[in-house]
């Protein structure tokens, strides 16, 4: 069996946050509990889920930019926790991100052409002829020109600046970009232009995507295996094709049903999710999503669901799994 | 649609200063009852026609054309019956309503607020009322709830109170700014649910911006889209949806995501929204358009109907060709 180019085992991350006033005790805010994956070369995985679930933590766990409160991640194999420190900082390179905001992650000061090549200063290259041509190159890729290379970030519209912010996650030949909201920000037409060149990009250098959105829709064009996450947990994992046919888990299901219709005739009185996300700081006991679960039981408020395999491709956390999937005629090998 | 309009607006133009028009000859009506949709790219002008019929622009905007309410061009009403009517008859919800709600006031003081500008009664009538409203859109423990500062409720909840307050008056128009975008999706639902469901049960006609084509697909039932300052394409959400007319509403169409069929990929249109400060000649999509011809850079066309339910703005446009050889 080949090692995937990314491992992630029993993540959890806790922070510590301050009560309600002075007085109260100092609280935990569990935002990322025992999250586990792998993600293959040339993969997408999509990453959803609604606000404050915990995926911007986990992108940032896996790059390193925060220190996990449990578990581990590996790269290629290789236990970043526990690799030396110069190591790291080549490995870095080889992870990058592109954030929601591009206005924010781009300093407004620097050119187009440092604000690129800035991956490869940190990495102690210095400025030459030759860099400059290689900035032009990628402003090529990404459909800009080289012309754009001595411009400054406000000169340009926000699919553009999402375009510097893509150009410069790929200067650095990396294996893995962690997408977080990349394209949430954007204009439609211009939305579907980002998505292509990411697929395009994909094709052409071998990219990994850890592809973190909360339009189902959206994802739905880029991502090869979906994670759903709730609260802090994945509740779902399935490959792209099947999930969307049907989603198991009852939160991925209303997920699902609240994206908006793609067609005035699709319009039709559909089962809403009722409530609001519960607190992360106070989340319920046992399953998370309980209180909002059209199928809960007294099991539900007391043991927490593990994420298992409920068909040889499908993980759920749910404990009647089989059961809801057999009401809705999937078969799952179970009796 | 033969009852006369609640809205209808002639020819609006807001510009901000010589060089600059944010809004160009829009024409549209709203009935009573009716949801209608303005949809289009950031900086196309939905906010600021919609700031315009509130009469909320700042002073420095340059108003022209007409807009009349039951009758009224609100473009001749004092700053003063403006408000007078905002409150009473016109509701407004924002798309971040924090920036509406006062912070150091309570929920139940600035709905019982509202009740009281319009209809003076009691504290404690207005408190029973305000208390009524919540529940109306589906605040749960309404009265617990009136408590509450703004901080303490979520997006959901607060747009929910927006909703609320924008009701106190029982208005016959509700304009909505994106109420929904930055919300989650299931609350985003539960929010269209509840828009659709107030139109139903109160008649409240709808006029809901958003650059959602799906929100329009859940809940319009005509939609006017915008590009680049003008209105380019108007028609009933199922022609728009069936046979779009303009090729920038067909382009909108071709790159929206979708949940059905194989996932293919997207159509796009290229290049981006031009400058509104540095448009180009002719038509303003002449640019980003496949199926652009020279004639497109001779003049703008100007947005004309197709047929009874359906105007476009395109020399293509089947009826606009007929037009032309006429
Ligand atoms: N540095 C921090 N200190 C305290 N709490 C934090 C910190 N960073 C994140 N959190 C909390 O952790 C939880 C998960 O946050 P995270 O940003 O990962 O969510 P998300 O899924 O990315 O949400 P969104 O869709 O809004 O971006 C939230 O409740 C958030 O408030
Ligand atoms: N008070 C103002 N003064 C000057 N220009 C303004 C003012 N308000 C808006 N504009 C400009 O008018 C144009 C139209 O803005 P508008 O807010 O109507 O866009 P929009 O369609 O609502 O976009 P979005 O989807 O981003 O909300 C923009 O170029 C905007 O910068
Ligand atoms: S474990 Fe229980 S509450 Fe949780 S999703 Fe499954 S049925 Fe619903
Ligand atoms: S007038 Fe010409 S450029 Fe404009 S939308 Fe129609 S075909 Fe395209
Ligand atoms: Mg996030
Ligand atoms: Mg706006």
């Amino acid at each position: 069996m080949t090692t995937p180019l990314l491992s992630v085992d029993g993540l959890s991350k806790e922070f510590p946050v301050a009560g309600d006033n002075w007085l109260a005790p100092r609280q935990t805010l569990r935002a990322v509990q025992s999250v586990s994956f792998e993600l293959g070369s040339r993969q997408t995985l999509g990453l959803v889920g609604e606000s404050g679930c915990g995926k911007s933590t986990t992108g940032r766990l896996i790059l390193q930019l925060i220190e996990p409160t449990a578990g581990t991640v590996r790269f290629n194999g290789r236990d970043l926790a526990t690799m030396p420190r110069e190591e790291l900082r080549q490995l870095r390179s080889s992870m990058q991100i592109i954030f929601q905001d591009p206005q924010a992650s781009l300093n407004p000061r620097h050119r187009v052409e440092e604000l690129i090549l800035e991956p490869l200063y940190a990495q102690g290259e210095k400025p030459s002829a030759k860099l400059t041509n290689y900035a032009g190159e990628l402003l090529d890729k990404v459909g800009l020109s080289r012309r754009h290379l001595t411009r400054f970030p406000h000169e340009f519209s926000g699919g553009q600046r999402q375009r510097i912010g893509i150009a410069r996650a790929i200067a650095s030949k990396p294996q893995l970009i962690v997408c977080d909201e990349a394209v949430s920000a954007l204009d439609v037409s211009v939305q579907a232009q980002v998505i292509n060149l990411l697929q395009d990009l994909q094709d052409e250098l071998g990219l990994s995507y850890l592809f973190i959105g909360h339009d189902l829709a959206v994802v739905r064009h880029i991502a090869d295996t979906m994670a759903i996450m709730y609260l802090g947990r994945i509740v779902e994992m399935a490959p792209k094709r099947e999930f969307y046919a049907l989603p198991m888990h009852p939160y991925s299901q209303a997920l699902l049903g609240s994206v908006p219709v793609s067609h005035p005739s699709k319009r039709h009185a559909r089962k809403r999710l009722e409530g609001e996300i519960p607190s992360p700081l106070n989340p319920p006991t046992g399953c998370h999503f309980h209180p909002r679960c059209r199928f809960a039981r007294d099991i539900c408020k007391v043991q927490v669901p593990q994420l298992r395999s409920v068909t040889p491709t499908r993980q759920a956390a749910c404990h009647f799994a089989e059961e809801i999937a057999a009401g809705e005629g999937l078969t799952t090998g179970a009796s | 649609m033969t009852a006369a309009p609640l809205l209808s607006v002639r020819d609006l133009t807001v510009s901000f200063n010589t060089r600059f028009t944010a809004v160009r000859e829009a024409s549209f009506d709203v009935h009573p009852g009716e949801l209608v949709g303005v949809v289009g790219e950031s900086g196309s002008g939905k906010s600021v026609s919609a700031l315009a019929v509130m009469g909320l622009l700042p002073p420095t905007a340059k108003v022209t054309g007409s807009i009349h309410f039951e009758g009224r061009d609100l473009l001749t009403l004092s700053r003063r019956e403006l408000r007078k009517l905002r409150g009473r008859d016109i509701g407004i919800i924002f798309q971040e309503p924090m920036t509406s709600l006062n912070p150091v006031f309570t929920i139940g003081d600035q709905i019982t607020e509202a009740v009281r500008v319009h209809d003076p009664m009691s504290r404690k009538a207005a408190w029973d009322r305000a208390t009524e409203l919540l529940e109306k859109v589906g605040v749960p423990a309404p009265r617990r709830r009136l408590q509450d500062y703004p901080h303490q409720l979520s997006g959901g909840l607060r747009q929910r109170v927006m909703i609320a307050i924008a009701l106190s008056s029982s208005p016959k128009l509700l304009i909505a700014d994106e109420p929904t975008t930055a919300l989650d999706v299931t609350i985003q639902a539960q929010l269209l649910d509840l828009l659709n469901q107030l139109r139903q049960d109160f008649g409240t006609a709808i006029l809901l911006i958003t650059h959602n084509m799906g929100v329009m697909a859940e809940v319009a039932d005509r939609v006017v889209v915008m590009y680049a300052s003008r209105i380019v394409e108007e028609a009933t959400i199922f022609d728009l949806f069936d046979r779009p007319q303009h090729p920038y509403t067909s382009g909108l169409l071709g790159s929206t995501p979708e949940l059905d069929g194989e996932a293919h990929r997207l159509r796009t249109i290229a290049g981006a929204m031009p400058n509104p400060a540095e448009l180009p000649p002719g038509c303003l999509f002449a640019p980003r358009c496949p199926r652009a011809i020279p004639a497109c850079l001779d003049m703008q066309p100007p947005l004309l109907p197709i047929s009874p339910a359906q105007s476009a703005a395109c020399i293509l446009a089947p009826g606009l060709v007929a037009e032309g050889a006429r």
